[in-house]
């Protein structure tokens, strides 16, 4: 355990029955009484059901619901127009992904100014001044940094303690959709990200506590998930979690390793993670398995070390059955792994779990 | 898993701890973009000589610091506004706290009235009436045990109106907590202890009261383990640096369960008999504790259960059949209890009979038990009790307490 830590992870949760409902009011304690919501096209329901819980506090509220494919500087612009144009002082992302990284980059641009978007851009060290509150309305489909410091645009991920969204709130009305493929490699970076706070000798007890948290969460929506209405919730919350750990931890080496791996292999990040899980969990179990049981026995309500190991390792055969991806084989040859373990440079025990990763995978 | 209909978190400190986190601050002044805090202390603090390792580190780097090294212990409003005037003379631009719950807690009410640019804190009074970001204030606890670092409340007394006025909003929270092993090594014996279990109370409570929830149970759980293995080694070893630094993260994280989930009956009790007889919080806690589980045994005999896994480990946890868990809890909490009186050579108490005033005369009459019961039933964390508790009630754990008789369990309406 790091005893020498620095964590921050400044994002309120709001999340259950009834969660959107609070919206309004606790935007009014941030100062924010006139939010525009940023969403992806395919999301009226959700913004009905946003409107109306915004009803009766008088609070104005604006749509910009555009968001289709990556973001790009005419869409910052775009919402920047109509952000100053109409005096917004918020923005409420509907969902994960692009969505967020969208409204984090835009709300530079619409709660400073154009130039100070442009001076980050080019260099993200200069100081960003404090920004409008950004809350999040959680979704189900996530790339895992929804919560952090970072925001990904044009390819490039930028870093800043003032993208941390103010708020995440998780209410099962904005959690449509059943438990899909898509869903599943979501859980699969939740998961990987969690066994990482476990296998990185950098982790503090803060962050510990939270992986707690995660393990619980995700493994009783995985656990819950043909069964409608019962592990939307346990998941979401599990999905805003994981930008917890990513933000103090820049992602640990099996998350870095499932990037390198999606773009060598043109897989998806959720697909490289369910390939790694397996080895990330005996790795884990063999490392610290004593440890895990010990945590993660009253939070998943068993008994032993061993059952705490078996219900992390139907948790990891539920996703990859649910994203199709069961047994998928990445075929690395020595020379790739070798590439991969210089992209993410790792030092110390990660280098070498690492290395007998890649020797797994590629025999 | 534990997952309620609905919650709420927030932890909104970023935490910095370690043997030199206080070499920090220098840098995190500057990364805060000030240059000139005021650092709020009291005169234990600065006797301790804890105030000089701060200011060494602020003064090899900077030249304006202004001190207040005066925040009495009965803390109230006019202190703050004082300090606040204090804090717009000198043209200060950020607060250093340094102490235990009330320093902090002034330190939070200062914040609130020199950003908020208000002449009398009394006008900020309630839930959410700060709702800006306040000036950059750092925190650094010397005690392991309020957790007031990790709380989004500051409770200032009103001495004149003699009421406690609460103030709650997020933008309370320190933007960051320093935990230093340094600042709590000097710290008294009997207020290790006392602070310690203060620290397990907001943890257990956290755990098993009514408004729990997946992220503070996390918490609340690590909080416990690090409390079980560090308190009494640190106790038979004040110097052991890694075990006042584990204690004081324990605090934090248990700060951080009970700001999220609330306290409950211990808690309830406890802040009564501060307020009629003026016994120290965590003295309370540490004679109340073991009521408060077994007053509760009953409704959450499973979570109170689960929490002798991070008091014992796995391995006599396993053994521990799972309808005895919880007793088996009750009796280490007494048994940490008794250790902590030896170690204290009883000045940690095991019971309010004995504890003594300044005076040397019993704190505490056994005819004041119905004022502590009276007064308790209009503290806020009843509420988050997992059983009923009326007057009745409170005067029978009042008195059990008083005397150090384990609770008669028949005598608990289960509501
Ligand atoms: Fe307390």
């Amino acid at each position: 355990m790091l005893v020498h830590s620095d964590f921050y992870a400044p994002v309120k949760i709001i999340a259950g029955e009834g969660a959107m409902d609070n919206i309004a009011v606790e935007l009014s304690s941030l100062d924010s009484c006139k939010p525009l919501v940023i969403a992806p096209s395919g999301t009226a329901t959700i913004i009905r059901d946003l409107v109306c819980a915004f009803g009766e506090t008088g609070m104005e509220i604006g749509v910009f619901s555009h968001v289709t494919g990556k973001p790009t500087l005419a869409d910052v612009k775009n919402i920047h127009e109509i952000y100053t144009s109409r005096g917004f002082d918020g923005i409420i992302a509907v969902g994960g992904g692009k969505v967020v990284h969208l409204a984090k980059i835009a709300n530079i641009a619409a709660s400073s100014s154009p130039e100070i978007l442009r001076q980050f851009l080019a260099d993200e060290k200069i100081p960003l001044p404090q920004l409008n509150p950004l809350v999040i309305l959680s979704g189900l489909i996530i790339d895992g940094y929804e919560c952090s410091k970072y925001a990904i645009f044009s390819d490039k991920r930028y870093e800043s303690p003032s993208l941390i969204p103010k708020m995440v709130i998780v209410d099962k009305y904005a959690l449509s959709g059943v438990f899909s493929p898509e869903v599943a490699l979501s859980s699969a970076l939740v998961m990987i990200c969690a066994l990482d706070d476990y296998l990185t000798e950098k982790h503090s007890f803060f962050s510990r506590a939270y992986t707690n948290s995660l393990f619980g969460l995700l493994i009783a929506a995985v656990d819950k998930a043909r069964k409608p209405g019962k592990w939307k919730l346990p998941l979401a919350n599990s999905l805003s979690l994981t930008g917890f750990l990513l933000s103090n931890n820049g992602g640990g080496w099996g998350y870095q390793l499932a990037q390198a791996l999606a773009a060598k292999k043109e897989k998806s990040t959720g697909e490289c993670a369910c390939a790694l899980l397996p080895h990330l969990l005996e790795l884990a179990f063999e490392r610290c398995g004593e440890e895990m049981g010990r945590m993660l026995m009253p939070i998943l309500d068993v008994d032993s070390v061993d059952e705490v190991k078996a219900v992390l390792l139907a948790t990891y055969h539920k996703i990859a059955q649910e994203a199709g991806v069961e047994g998928i084989n990445l075929s690395i040859n020595n020379s790739e792994g070798e590439e991969m373990i210089a992209s993410i440079m790792l030092e110390g025990s990660a280098k070498a779990d690492c290395s007998r990763l890649m020797v797994r995978l590629s025999s | 898993m534990n997952f309620p209909v609905y919650y709420e978190f927030f932890c909104g400190a970023r935490i910095i701890a370690g043997h030199d986190g206080l070499e920090r601050i220098p840098l995190l002044l500057e990364e805060l973009g000030v240059a000139n805090p005021i650092i709020l202390t009291d005169k234990g603090v600065v006797g301790a000589g804890l105030l000089a390792i701060v200011l060494a580190s602020l003064r090899s780097e900077m030249r304006d610091v202004t001190v207040f090294d005066d925040i009495p212990p009965d803390s109230d409003i006019l202190v703050v506004n004082r300090i606040a005037r204090e804090y717009k003379k000198n043209a200060c631009d950020s607060i250093i706290a340094v102490g235990g719950g009330s320093v902090i807690d002034t330190a939070k009410g200062v914040n609130a009235l020199v950003s908020e640019d208000e002449s009398d804190l009394f006008n900020l009074k309630g839930a959410g009436r700060i709702k800006r970001q306040l000036k950059p204030f750092i925190a650094m606890p010397t005690t392991s045990g309020t957790g007031s670092e990790a709380t989004l409340v500051a409770v200032v007394k009103d001495n004149e109106k003699k009421v406690k006025c609460i103030f709650t909003s997020v933008f309370l929270q320190p933007n960051i907590a320093i935990l230093d092993s340094r600042m709590t090594l000097t710290l008294p014996p009997a207020v290790t202890a006392a602070t310690g279990m203060d620290a397990l109370t907001h943890a257990m409570e956290a755990y098993y009261c009514l408004q729990k929830n997946p992220i503070s149970d996390s918490h609340a759980l690590l909080a416990v383990e690090l409390i079980s293995q560090n308190l009494l080694k640190i106790m038979e070893n004040p110097h052991d640096k890694e075990g006042r630094l584990n204690l004081a993260i324990a605090s934090n994280l248990a700060g951080i369960a009970f700001a999220n989930s609330m306290v409950g009956m211990v808690h309830t009790l406890g802040h009564s008999f501060g307020a009629v007889c003026g016994v120290p919080h965590g003295v309370c806690m540490a004679v109340l504790l073991p009521y408060g589980l077994e007053y509760n045994m009953h409704k959450k005999s499973k979570e109170i259960g689960q929490l002798l896994l991070p008091l014992v480990g796995v391995e006599e946890y396993q053994k521990t059949p799972f309808r005895l868990r919880g007793e088996r809890v009750v009796s280490i909490i007494r048994e940490m209890n008794s250790s902590l009186n030896k170690i204290t050579e009883g000045k940690h108490p095991l019971r309010f009979k004995d504890i003594l005033g300044r005076d040397g005369r019993q704190l505490i009459r056994e005819e004041d038990l119905a004022t502590v019961a009276k007064v308790a039933r209009n503290d806020g964390s009843i509420f988050m009790n997992p059983e009923e508790l009326n007057y009745e009630d409170l005067l029978m754990v009042a008195t059990a307490s008083f005397a150090g008789n384990p609770l008669d369990v028949k005598q608990i309406k289960k509501g």
